[in-house]
């Protein structure tokens, strides 16, 4: 992707980006990358209404932008565009609570098991779909106090840990492994508890509060970033965020535009770390056998890193573990969009293509680092879905987890 | 464990990138492939004419490039049939006939055959594509070569949903998603070829299909089907790059898609890293050697025009290779030429893997 002015005359309409996106696959009426990116920006900069409802089924997977010859960034374009998309206001409240699930956490963890209780009851999610149009046909992760804490032991080497929503709110447990997984390493980790990363935000047409919520991470990073500490998300929609989303939404700083830009050299995959720590003899090998078969699906968004497939590097590592990558394209779930009423056949149909892989693969577990990816793919499959670290560290203890 | 280290990383997935990544691999290399997007191949089906291959230096390495070229194919499930020696005639869209020697199998279905009768079928909806103009065409175009003219015009409805407009990118993923919609297609293909041997259509059977499911589709449509490339993309040259890149990754290749190349790391004479434009910092791979197959990278990468030695290593105005394992996978062979064309870019992909397995010791990744 190439973050220039001339972009616009890249685009050769070579309707590449199309053929990869999946939901030109699956929807007739959805005109594609090629239409709703390149073609109407053109309008749209000569001020031009082009306003679509088109442009809220774009997934944000990236994929568009990974196979163009040309280097357009098609998706961008979309993005930008759909913030100005307006809604019929029931919509519009769902996309809200959706844009901040930070909030929706705070306020779901001050007694969650009250709140599980609520949201797995038929009548609530009836009323839900009726009055805010989120699905009734899938289920919300099971909240849970935040109890994730900073690594409390001193080691010599010590980074940030930015753990994001799913972490802090739903699987703080698995917050824990990663510290767990960190200390094994001689690393410390230091919690970033600033909340959200804004790609639910930017998902849902809300770009202003996308750039709070950047600025304030930042405000709370960049002492620590310019004394050389890297951050480490385990969720690839945070790590995608801090590695490109920041510096565009925050542009027109040029003080919070250098610290973005720090920010994103400074982030790394959790495996993209521990694989760099392989590099320099520093990762513990000792690793004890897993007899299992494991497939491994790539988030869209950990691809969009451009890092290849760190987790299947270090999963490949672990003896007796037999991994196959799904390697079926988008699963269809991108975050909120799955929940949506409107939306959900469409998630279904593109995750089909995982769904009818692993039927074929029969493994006996999935591995996926992105938390919803782990919910399409349980939903669509009921096959046991974990985070490749979970894997890892099992093999670590040496003992199921 | 392992990391970012590779013995061999190819930058370009075009088809010299991709055959240079497979030999590569056959010959257990750890190999990298990095591209921007899709190479080549979205824009043409790689069909080769003889002359092609005539232009082209180097006759033995020629026949084991594209020997090699061909396995490769039908181990990925996207065969890439054909004879040197036995030239046909292969219709276009635009209704000539171009002579052929080898392409993808149902690419080579079209060709001109003597005295059977050919339907062509046009799909109601999809534009760019006229079976009677092409019909009438390639009729004059048969007339012309003294053979008999075999062709009829036929127009296909689909009852399902296509799209507004239906494009053939659509119509290939209705085709590799949709039981139903093959089966249709199937159905209206198998009662409109009655009496005809073969049909030929715009290019839209998948953009992941393999030959099995092709072949299968063939029987229930009851004949024997040729695929004309529509306008870019080219639906059986994307479906080539993309079962070629399934096959690879399943062989261990590790694809980095997406992001330019934006250094090569070159010091005293030798190529240490490549360095991927990836969002935040550049990501860097540790290369065992190097090979550009991407012309357009090799010129931005290595600031000028490219003139190579014997080795296919580029060279500087001293005429001393700018790095010991840095080869060029996308000029043929002579100084300062450019592979132009499919059977070119094979032999370049194939010749720069072919001589950085030759120097296993020296090249191998410590």
């Amino acid at each position: 992707m190439r973050p220039d002015s001339f972009e616009l005359d890249n685009c050769l309409k070579c309707s590449v980006c199309n053929a990869a996106c999946p939901v030109y696959a699956v929807h007739p009426g959805y005109p594609g990358p090629k239409h709703l990116g390149p073609e109407l920006e053109r309008l749209r900069l000569e001020g031009i209404a082009t306003d679509t409802q088109w442009l809220e089924y774009c997934l944000g997977c990236h994929r568009c932008d990974l196979a163009c010859p040309h280097q357009v960034g098609v998706s961008e374009m979309i993005a930008r565009a759909k913030a100005h998309h307006p809604k019929p206001f029931t919509r519009a409240l769902r996309d809200w609570w959706f844009a901040r699930p930070g909030l929706l956490g705070k306020l779901t963890t001050i007694v969650p098991f009250v709140s599980n209780f609520f949201l797995r009851l038929k009548p609530v999610r009836w009323i839900m779909s009726k009055s805010m149009h989120i699905t009734p046909k899938r289920r919300f992760p099971a909240y849970t106090r935040p109890t994730l804490r900073s690594s409390t032991n001193n080691r010599a080497e010590r980074v940030l840990f930015f753990p994001g929503c799913f972490l802090t709110y739903n699987r703080p447990d698995l917050g824990r492994k990663v510290l767990e997984l960190l200390e094994r390493n001689g690393v410390a980790a230091e919690l970033v508890s600033t909340g959200c990363c804004g790609v639910p935000a930017q998902a849902n047409g809300e770009e202003s509060l996308a750039r709070d919520q950047a600025a304030r991470h930042l405000a709370a990073m960049d002492e620590k970033l310019q004394s050389g500490m890297s951050v480490l998300t385990a969720c690839a929609s945070c790590g995608y965020q801090l590695k490109s989303g920041f510096g565009g939404l925050l542009a027109e700083d040029a003080k919070l535009a250098s610290a973005a830009q720090r920010l994103a050299a400074q982030s790394y995959d959790l495996a993209e770390f521990l694989l760099e720590r392989a590099d320099k003899g520093k990762l513990d090998s000792a690793v004890h056998p897993i007899g299992r078969r494991v497939a491994y699906h790539a988030p869209c968004h950990s691809n969009a890193q451009g890092i290849g497939h760190p987790w299947m590097q270090l999963l490949r590592q672990i003896p007796g573990l037999k991994v196959e990558e799904v390697d079926a394209g988008c699963c269809g779930m991108s975050g909120t969009y799955g929940f949506k009423q409107e939306k959900y056949d469409v998630s279904m149909r593109v995750g089909q293509g995982i769904i009818d892989r692993l039927h074929i693969l029969q493994p006996e577990q999935v591995a996926t680092e992105c938390a919803t990816c782990q919910m399409q793919i349980e939903h669509g499959t009921g096959l046991p879905t974990v985070h490749p670290l979970e894997i890892l560290l099992e093999a670590y203890n040496g003992e199921a987890i | 464990m392992e990391s970012n280290r590779f013995d061999l990383v190819v930058i370009g997935a075009g088809i010299a990138g991709l055959t240079a990544a497979a030999l590569a691999t056959a010959e257990s290399r750890k190999v990298a492939l990095v591209s921007i997007g899709v190479g080549s191949l979205a824009q043409e089906s790689c069909t080769m004419g003889p002359r092609q291959l005539e232009a082209l230096p180097a006759e033995d390495d020629l026949d084991r490039a594209i020997g090699f070229f061909q396995e490769m194919c039908a181990s990925a499930g996207c065969a890439f049939d054909g004879d040197r020696a036995q030239v046909c005639q292969l219709p276009t869209l635009m209704g000539s006939l171009q002579p052929a020697v080898l392409a993808s199998r149902t690419v080579l279905n079209s060709a001109l055959r003597a005295e059977q009768p050919t339907l062509i079928a046009g799909i109601g909806g999809l534009s760019g594509f006229d079976a009677q103009f092409l019909a009438e065409q390639l009729n004059r175009a048969a007339h012309t070569l003294d053979a008999t003219p075999v062709f009829s015009a036929t127009r296909i409805a689909l009852p399902i949903a296509l799209g507004i407009p239906v494009t053939a990118v659509r119509m290939a993923q209705a085709f590799d998603r949709d039981a139903a919609f093959r089966e249709l297609f199937a159905a209206s293909l198998h009662s409109a070829a009655k009496g005809f041997a073969r049909v030929l259509l715009p290019g839209v059977l998948g953009l992941y299909s393999t030959d099995a499911q092709l072949a299968e589709f063939e029987r229930m449509a009851g004949c024997q089907l040729g695929e004309l490339p529509t306008l870019p993309p080219s639906i059986p040259g994307l479906r080539l790059y993309n079962r070629l890149i399934e096959h690879l990754r399943a062989q261990g290749i590790e694809f980095f898609a997406g992001y330019p190349v934006n250094q090569l790391e070159i010091a005293d004479g030798v190529c240490t890293s490549v360095s991927i434009a990836s969002p935040g910092r550049s990501h860097r791979l540790r290369a065992g050697a190097v090979i550009l197959a991407s012309s357009v990278g090799c010129r931005a990468l290595l600031k000028g025009e490219l003139d190579v030695d014997q080795y296919q290593r580029p060279i500087n105005a001293q005429h001393v290779p700018v790095a010991h394992n840095l080869f060029a996978g996308c000029t043929d062979g002579k100084p300062g030429a450019h592979a132009r064309t499919p059977a070119g870019r094979i032999l370049a992909g194939y010749c720069a893997a072919a001589n950085v397995c030759a120097r296993k010791e020296e090249y191998a990744a410590r």
